[in-house]
């Protein structure tokens, strides 16, 4: 059984269609990138899996439950574009925020934990605002793994960051994907950062959203840097890119 | 903790001798021309009157600054109740905020008379003057605050399965402070005004009063007094204001 499993998703806003009969699997351990033009409808289908997007059509199953009861076990961690800290709140509090909503106080070792495993350490006590955007990042990431869900919700988190920390946080984030064997949904609209991270890739058309094409990465993990210079990589980002171009004319 | 860095030590400096330079010229003045004393006294007549009248200044200022100071905590606390429930109830707004607008276009002079018919000559007519014309901008600061959260931060304690309380406790509210606190700070000065506006109406003390007895006898000095005793009693209150926000606030200076 597929950990979720959309089929026939359809989602209008007014009258305008902006994701038109999508299906596709998430397996577990899958690290899925979703790439497509700007504007093309990926963050809604990002947000519709994650259950923040109501009044959608088709069917939508995880863990061969309802999406209802995916949101309420708190089986997805969201990462966004920005890192949507809270100002007042230091690093630590920031990370701690989902523990003293969801009440469950039992793991509550796991803020200082992730604080060392996203190079973190010592920055427990500053505030988001005195970090650099990737430090900040990398607090957001670690807030979605704080409460231990199945599944990573990200949406371009890397987006506005610049090419050196982005590829620092792309390794590190495979690492803790890894280690932790979380199942990761990844919004990007970088073709080689897809590549890079994913084991499968589905690619988005303009609006309304239509799958037109979905690639398997079958290049071994733990990746490193070098493998962007490999044919077997360029052949993956050519075609990602023919596609992608062959759908904006 | 202070720096004395130059530019501080001009901030005081400058306005110290400014005042100093107008007093002076003030009271050169009235030496050379002479004005009747209930037209304009002399600034030494003045500081002379406000110390040796200090307890009667301070006593009567005192009851206007716990007026002010009641009211505007009222005011405080319907607001940000009535902003509140504004936020999550789009009905609720629309039925009741022409009546926040009526309050607030409704001159406070009108119906202080109302007011003293209704809570008496006291002490409580007052702080209901206060807490009327103090109302208006804070809660249109608290709805705006309360309001102005992101998307993103919404979505957040929404995959969260946050409660609207929870949200409101731990999002909203902290994001409103800013707002609030901009709003406090003009409020303080309209609770004063408020209690003044309730004092010339209808009492027996408060530094109103003691403005109103002084025209009545023509005491052009005592007037004087008092109206800088209820000066300092706003500077009071309005740094009191700025010195808790810059302690909760730490974390805006960047946004505004």
């Amino acid at each position: 059984m597929p950990l979720i499993k959309a089929e026939n998703i359809e989602y209008s806003h007014g009258p305008l269609s902006v994701i038109d009969d999508i299906s596709f699997c998430v397996e577990e351990g899958d690290f899925i990138s979703i790439i497509g033009p700007s504007g093309c409808g990926k963050t809604t289908l990002l947000k519709i899996i994650g259950g923040l997007i109501p009044g959608f059509n088709g069917n939508l199953a995880v863990k061969g439950g309802s999406l209802d009861l995916a949101v309420r076990r708190r089986d997805f961690g969201f990462v966004f574009q920005d890192p949507v800290l809270l100002p007042w709140r230091t690093v630590l509090q920031n990370l701690e925020l989902p523990l003293e909503i969801i009440g469950g106080r039992a793991q509550s070792d796991e803020p200082q934990k992730l604080l060392g495993s996203l190079g973190l350490d010592g920055f427990g006590g500053y505030y988001p605002q005195q970090l650099s955007g990737g430090m900040q990042q990398r607090v957001a990431i670690a807030r979605a793994l704080v409460y231990n869900p199945g599944i990573l919700l990200m949406d371009e988190p890397f987006g506005s960051l610049d090419e050196f920390t982005r590829e620092k946080l792309q390794i590190e984030l495979l690492k803790v994907w890894q280690a932790t064997n979380k199942t990761v949904l990844f919004v990007t609209h970088s073709i080689s950062e897809a590549v890079f991270v994913s084991n499968k890739i589905i690619v988005l058309s303009e609006r309304p959203a239509k799958i037109i094409g979905i690639r398997e990465i079958d290049m071994p993990y733990p990746r490193t840097l070098e493998i962007k210079q490999t044919p077997e990589f360029i052949k993956h980002v050519s075609w990602l890119r023919q596609i992608l171009k062959r759908s904006l004319q | 903790m202070v720096k004395t860095n130059p530019e501080k030590i001009s901030s005081i400096a400058l306005p110290a001798a400014a005042f100093l330079a107008i007093i002076s010229l003030w009271e050169i003045f009235l030496r050379f021309y002479a004005v009747p004393e209930y037209i304009l006294p002399a600034p030494s007549r003045i500081a002379a009157d406000l110390f040796s009248n200090i307890g009667m200044l301070a006593y009567n200022s005192g009851i206007t600054l716990c007026e002010a100071f009641l009211g505007f905590l009222a005011a405080n606390l319907f607001a940000l109740v009535t902003a509140a429930v504004f936020v999550h109830s789009k009905t609720i707004k629309m039925a009741f905020y022409p009546f926040a607008i009526a309050i607030k276009i409704t001159p406070i002079v009108a119906i202080a008379p109302l007011l003293i018919l209704w809570f008496g000559n006291g002490f409580m007519s007052k702080a209901a003057t206060a807490a009327i014309i103090a109302f208006f901008p804070i809660l249109v600061n608290t709805v705006k605050g309360l309001e102005s959260v992101g998307k993103d931060e919404l979505d957040l304690f929404k995959s969260l399965s946050a409660s609207k309380w929870q949200i409101f406790v731990n999002l909203r509210f902290p994001a409103a402070l800013p707002y609030i606190f901009s709003a406090l700070k003009v409020s303080t000065s309209l609770a004063i005004v408020g209690a003044l506006v309730g004092e010339f109406v209808g009492s027996n003390k408060g530094i109103g009063f003691v403005i109103l007895m002084s025209s009545h006898y023509l005491d052009t000095v005592r007037m004087f007094s008092a109206i800088i005793s209820i000066v300092l009693v706003g500077i009071f209150l309005f740094g009191a204001i700025s010195l808790i926000e810059k302690k909760i606030l730490f974390w805006s200076g960047a946004k505004e």
